[in-house]
């Protein structure tokens, strides 16, 4: 990975976007074992139904994950500082989802080039499921 | 934290390969950005366990989720994890109960990361 840098980027600017593909059940089952996360309404269906759900669902931090997955795609995971976000609505199993982000804000804070995120995950049909920030350090030695 | 890597579909060798983790300079593999609330789920601790707050699980949705970093977390690290329930709050006339909890992950005794958690209950029926 090549490293940032902060000169070049500008307010606007979107990172290169993650393409998931499908939430499959199959995903599901290894996100319930690999996260620890054993709420049984995002793999077993028939919980799901009795919880007044259509089917199951994904984790929320499984796409909370899954965008993380875009931030280290493009920057060292040392130069993030702080990743929050809001769980919009929920994402079906069979959804195909998208992490995308773009520059919010360019500034330097506590003497540190940082940059401000928009996160975002989104479903095939425009649904935006997670919506959030990540502030980003490019570190000066980054732009020798 | 490799199965952790396989559900995601990870491709970056240095969050399931120990060598290529090596290679990169790092100790061992990395734990992925939002791995530390795997921790908190995982962690052999009872005393702050979805049950044992009521919690339940055909009601439970989660609201937000913040994670602040300060030193990065490696397979074989020895972590120490405070949770508290921080606030507890309802909106729409008690219809959602929310709950946030805070997670801090002590690595030699520094702070690594601190995860705010915000969960909601719908209340039944609804």
């Amino acid at each position: 990975m090549g490293a940032l840098q902060f000169d070049l980027l500008e307010v606007g600017d979107d990172l290169p976007v993650l393409n998931f593909g499908e939430i499959t059940r199959h995903t599901l089952a290894l996100y319930c074992g690999g996260s620890g996360d054993h709420n049984p309404i995002h793999v077993d269906s028939d919980f799901a139904k009795a919880a007044g759900y259509k089917d199951v669902f994904a984790h929320g931090m499984l796409s909370m994950a899954v965008l993380g997955r875009l931030l280290t795609q493009w920057t060292m995971q040392e130069n993030i500082k702080n990743f929050s976000v809001r769980f919009m609505t929920i994402t079906h199993v069979h959804d195909r989802v998208t992490a995308s982000a773009t520059i919010l804000e360019k500034k330097i804070f506590n003497g540190e080039q940082t940059l401000v995120l928009e996160v975002r995950m989104t479903t095939d049909d425009g649904t935006i499921t997670l919506l959030g920030t990540a502030d980003i350090i490019v570190p000066i030695e980054e732009l020798s | 934290m490799k199965l952790f890597a396989k559900a995601i579909n990870e491709t970056n060798p240095i969050y399931f390969d120990e060598v290529s983790a090596q290679e990169q300079g790092y100790p061992d593999i990395i734990a992925a950005p939002t791995f530390g609330t795997s921790l908190r789920l995982l962690a052999p601790s009872i005393e702050l366990s979805y049950e044992s707050l009521g919690i339940d699980y055909q009601r439970l949705l989660h609201a937000e989720e913040s994670i602040e970093y300060y030193f990065a977390l490696y397979a074989g690290d020895e972590v120490v994890l405070v949770s508290e329930v921080a606030d507890v709050f309802e909106k729409k006339g008690g219809q959602l109960q929310f709950m946030v909890m805070k997670t801090h992950i002590h690595k030699n005794e520094q702070l690594a990361q601190t995860i705010t958690s915000t969960l909601v209950m719908k209340e039944e029926g609804s």
